[in-house]
């Protein structure tokens, strides 16, 4: 058993923008329009923010960017590299682990209050 | 705030906080393009360019708090930064102590060899008078050159691993704390028979003890202690003035 969970709340923005970029490149623009569409906005977050997270993350070699012109604007696309995948499911794994706790916890919770 | 101005604050933030300049453009160049295709995007749905402008601007998130999210992330990075009270509060303190003791360990192995290279043939007892004012000026190092040596020292790994000037100055706060209440003491003997004494010292633990009542030794004491106190102090003072223009003018 995991008694430790140290990315709790930190690791859920590497994993949304993991799991999003690996399907397809995308710029830090795009990145968030894309997270606003399939959070269906129910999460706020001040937009700038996604550019240390992406910056970390490239740092630790999980993505890798390069600088592309389309239509006229330079833009740094940002990738998933092969060490990003590995990152990717552990990621995923815990989330899925402490969203199923949470899950038992409320639920838990639920029928000791229907109960009062 | 208008569009450049936040820019401008933003980047005086990072640069101030100690971040490569190299990393604070890639920065801003992300954000200011981040903000056109924000404000391409309004405009396109019918919203007048000002209104575009500002909700744009205002999408990015406080700037204050963006810069704080930025160089923690940076400062996250490294092994330093993540344990910043292990290398600014308590090594400063530990690695003092250490240089010191291993100074006054090593004076009378150097005393020796000096004596044994000048040509003495009389066997060492102890450090020769004519090294004595030596001594003396190496322990008057060690009570106020070491203390701001160390902590400009602390202040460059500080803006090495992006820790910020916070710690550099806890650093050089703690440095300056010990030398006020520590001090390294040598008593040179007059004759050649007593070896001497070399050691660590504590400025006002005993004040039950009659030297209290020598004021003018007290009073010099008190001065020398409040000395050592300001150095690191001073020394962090002059970098973070030298830091901050020389980066601010490069930028």
């Amino acid at each position: 058993m995991v008694k430790t969970n140290p990315n709790f709340m930190n690791g859920v923005p590497e994993l949304l923008v993991l799991r999003l970029l690996s399907e397809r490149e995308m710029y830090g623009y795009e990145l968030v329009k894309e997270i606003r569409a399939v959070t269906k906005e129910s999460l706020g977050f001040g937009e700038g923010c996604i550019y240390p997270i992406l910056h970390s993350l490239e740092e630790d070699g999980v993505l890798a960017s390069r600088r592309r012109q389309v239509n006229g604007r330079s833009r740094y696309y940002y990738r998933l590299t092969a060490a990003g995948a590995p990152r990717l499911e552990k990621l995923a794994a815990e989330w899925e682990r402490v969203r199923r706790g949470i899950v038992l916890a409320m639920g838990g919770m639920r029928e000791r209050f229907a109960g009062v | 705030m208008s569009d450049s101005r936040a820019f401008d604050r933003l980047r005086h933030l990072l640069i101030h906080r100690g971040l490569p300049l190299g990393y604070v453009d890639r920065a801003i160049t992300e954000l200011s393009e981040h903000r056109e295709n924000g404000k391409h995007d309004a405009m396109a749905d019918g919203m007048d360019p000002n209104l575009a402008d500002q909700i744009s601007l205002e999408n990015l998130g406080d700037i204050d708090k963006l810069a704080a999210v930025i160089s923690e992330r940076m400062r996250r990075r490294t092994i330093l930064g993540r344990h910043p009270v292990l290398f600014f509060v308590i090594a400063p303190v530990v690695l003092l102590f250490l240089t010191g003791v291993l100074a006054i360990l090593a004076t009378p192995i150097i005393c020796n060899l000096i004596h044994t290279m000048s040509g003495g043939a009389v066997k060492y007892e102890g450090p020769p008078p004519y090294l004595y004012p030596h001594i003396r000026g190496f322990f008057h190092f060690l009570n106020f050159g070491l203390l701001p040596i160390l902590a400009l020292a602390m202040c460059l790994t500080a803006r090495k691993f992006f820790c910020g000037f916070r710690w550099a100055f806890c650093a050089s706060l703690i440095l300056g704390l010990a030398g006020y209440f520590f001090f390294y003491h040598v008593h040179i003997p007059p004759a050649w028979a007593d070896p001497g004494e070399f050691g660590i010292g504590y400025g006002f633990g005993n004040w039950l003890s009659p030297e209290i009542f020598h004021r003018r030794e007290c009073t010099l004491r008190f001065l020398a202690a409040v000395t050592r106190l300001l150095l690191p102090l001073a020394a962090f003072g002059l970098f973070y003035y030298l830091h901050s223009s020389r980066r601010l003018l490069k930028s």
